[in-house]
């Protein structure tokens, strides 16, 4: 068998479903190219939304991809909080729901430069020992702050305690965390953009086929980055 | 196992990689070899089933060993006893079921690559489509790289866990201590040293136990003085660590006298199991009574029981 191949290079914009892991969709992609296959940043099992998969040669462009802003819609249930932040952690404690106002002055404090706890149900260490695993045990963490950027952070909906929201964040934010900070939990999370990539221009994962890649020369336009 | 030190002198294939320092090769490090061995689908769940999602391994990729030596640490100007020799290290790395290891030699030109710049010129180079290393593995210029990076270059990655309490570090601490069953239980083999035989005060025979002297190389971690059990070329073999100090002796020394063996051992590389403490060294009143503590080490020797 040829090693995987450099051929078809591109960058494939793939919409995931919720419940695969990342790496299952990019297997999937794989199995279709027989490329070898990349990504620029992954999505948790319960997430939605947009993947940027890189195939072959363009698996260089991981570099130039990751660091890019993101953009996410979310279910924030109010109602409770879990252990992990999102609809697979349990729940630790019921809440009322703030009304509108409250949840407005809430959000006031989330827009901008902000810092936040790493969620604890991260793969980030604490004293040499994985978080999600010391929160396994039980074991109380104070989390590291991680600073982040919220570019934008808009209520499209709310009602029954279940605010959907709009958020532009930089790299690295973690969604889960100002769901927490905000006194609930993500209950469903959707990529919509990454850079200047939207979803709108993703096709699922059983969709895919090589001629959807999008070449090199044109993500690099896209993110204004030097050819 | 082919023996390479730069990544051109493999000959081109695909394959599923190990990557560490792998001092010791204990059964942490096996996982991680193991992972590479047998590597299989690249994830479970809903969307890998069905035809065409066979283990990597069997499209045919060669299990192969990326390693450093020097210790990485040493350069970065910690000592570090090591646990195993080179030469050691290759052969257990060649029994845990790889077919080629390529020795980067460790230095700072190395520690300064860009990660993405080593992904490629070194992984990349020799065919790596799958990467096996544990959880906290970090390579490339101030270590910024790491397995998360090679996903997104677009390599299969097997995270390994750390194997609870299972590291060099702790070996060498139990090691230190002479616990030398404990760190069997680690390491999944009974402990070792390892040197070459040379001359020593020929004192041994003349006590009725001639004993081979144990040159050690001086990076290589010496277990606490003392007298052990164990065995070396498949003979039971009483092993002492110590300063000889009935004859005042001051320098360490490491001599194992072969039970049932005749024949001439100078210059030969041999590999020492220590398999059980039995006591302090001491000094006797007599040569007479040090003969009698002999011979009881030896009967302990002869009665031991290998661990693991």
């Amino acid at each position: 068998m040829p090693p995987r191949a450099l051929e078809p290079a591109g960058v494939a914009l793939v919409d995931k479903p919720a419940g695969p892991s990342s790496f299952a969709v990019v297997a999937q992609i794989r199995r279709v190219t027989g490329a070898r296959t990349g990504h620029a940043g992954t999505l948790d099992p319960f997430a939605t939304g947009l993947l940027l998969l890189l195939s072959g040669r363009a698996t260089t462009l991981a570099s130039c991809l990751v660091g890019l802003d993101k953009r996410y819609l979310t279910d924030v249930d109010l109602t409770a909080r879990t252990s992990t932040g999102d609809p697979e952690g349990e729940v630790m404690e019921r809440l009322e729901a703030p009304d509108a106002g409250e949840l407005e002055r809430r959000l006031a404090g989330l827009r901008g430069e902000i810092e936040l706890p790493i969620p604890t149900a991260s793969a980030v260490k604490i004293g040499g020992e994985r978080a999600y695993r010391l929160a396994r045990r039980g074991v109380e963490v104070e989390m590291p702050l991680r600073r982040s950027t919220v570019y934008a952070l808009d209520v499209i909906a709310y009602t029954s305690g279940v605010a959907t929201l709009d958020l532009r964040v930089g790299s690295g934010t973690y969604v889960r965390a100002i769901a927490e900070a905000l006194g609930g939990h993500c209950r469903t999370l959707r990529r919509t953009e990454v850079g200047p990539f939207s979803v709108a221009d993703a096709v699922s994962p059983e969709a895919f086929e090589p001629g959807r890649l999008l070449p090199e020369a044109e993500i690099l336009r896209r993110v204004g980055a030097p050819a | 196992m082919i023996v390479a030190h730069r990544p051109e002198e493999l000959p081109p294939a695909r394959r599923a990689v190990a990557i560490g320092t792998f001092d010791g090769v204990h059964r942490g490090h096996l996982r991680v070899l193991d992972a590479a061995r047998t590597a299989g689908p690249l994830t479970a769940g809903p969307l890998t089933a069905g035809p065409g999602m066979e283990g990597p391994n069997l499209e045919g990729m060669r299990p192969a060993v990326v390693t450093f030596d020097p210790h990485p640490r040493t350069v970065f100007g910690s000592d570090v006893e090591l646990l195993t020799t080179l030469e050691r290290r290759l052969e257990l790395l060649a029994a845990a079921g790889m077919e080629d290891a390529l020795v980067l030699r460790f230095d700072e030109e190395l520690a300064a690559l860009e990660p993405a710049a080593f992904a490629d010129r070194v992984l990349r180079r020799i065919g790596a489509e799958l990467v096996a290393a544990g959880e906290g593995f970090r390579f490339g210029r101030e270590r910024a790289g790491d397995l998360g990076l090679l996903e997104q270059l677009g390599f299969d990655v097997h995270r390994v866990p750390l194997v609870d309490n299972v590291s060099s570090s702790h070996v060498r601490t139990l090691l230190a201590a002479g616990e030398v069953g404990r760190a069997a239980t680690l390491l999944g083999r009974p402990a070792e040293v390892e040197g070459t035989v040379g001359h020593g005060d020929h004192r041994g025979a003349g006590l009725g136990f001639p004993t081979a002297n144990v040159a050690v190389q001086p990076d290589l971690l010496v277990p606490a003085l003392g007298i052990y059990a164990g065995a070396a070329l498949g003979h039971p073999a009483a092993i002492s660590i110590g300063t000889n100090p009935h004859y005042g002796g001051t320098a360490r020394r490491v001599e194992a006298f072969l039970l049932d063996f005749e024949g001439d051992l100078y210059g030969q590389r041999l590999v020492l199991e220590l398999w059980e403490r039995l006591r302090d060294e001491a000094a006797f009143e007599s040569e007479a009574a040090l003969v009698e503590a002999i011979g009881r080490d030896v009967e302990r020797t002869r009665a031991a029981v290998r661990p693991v």
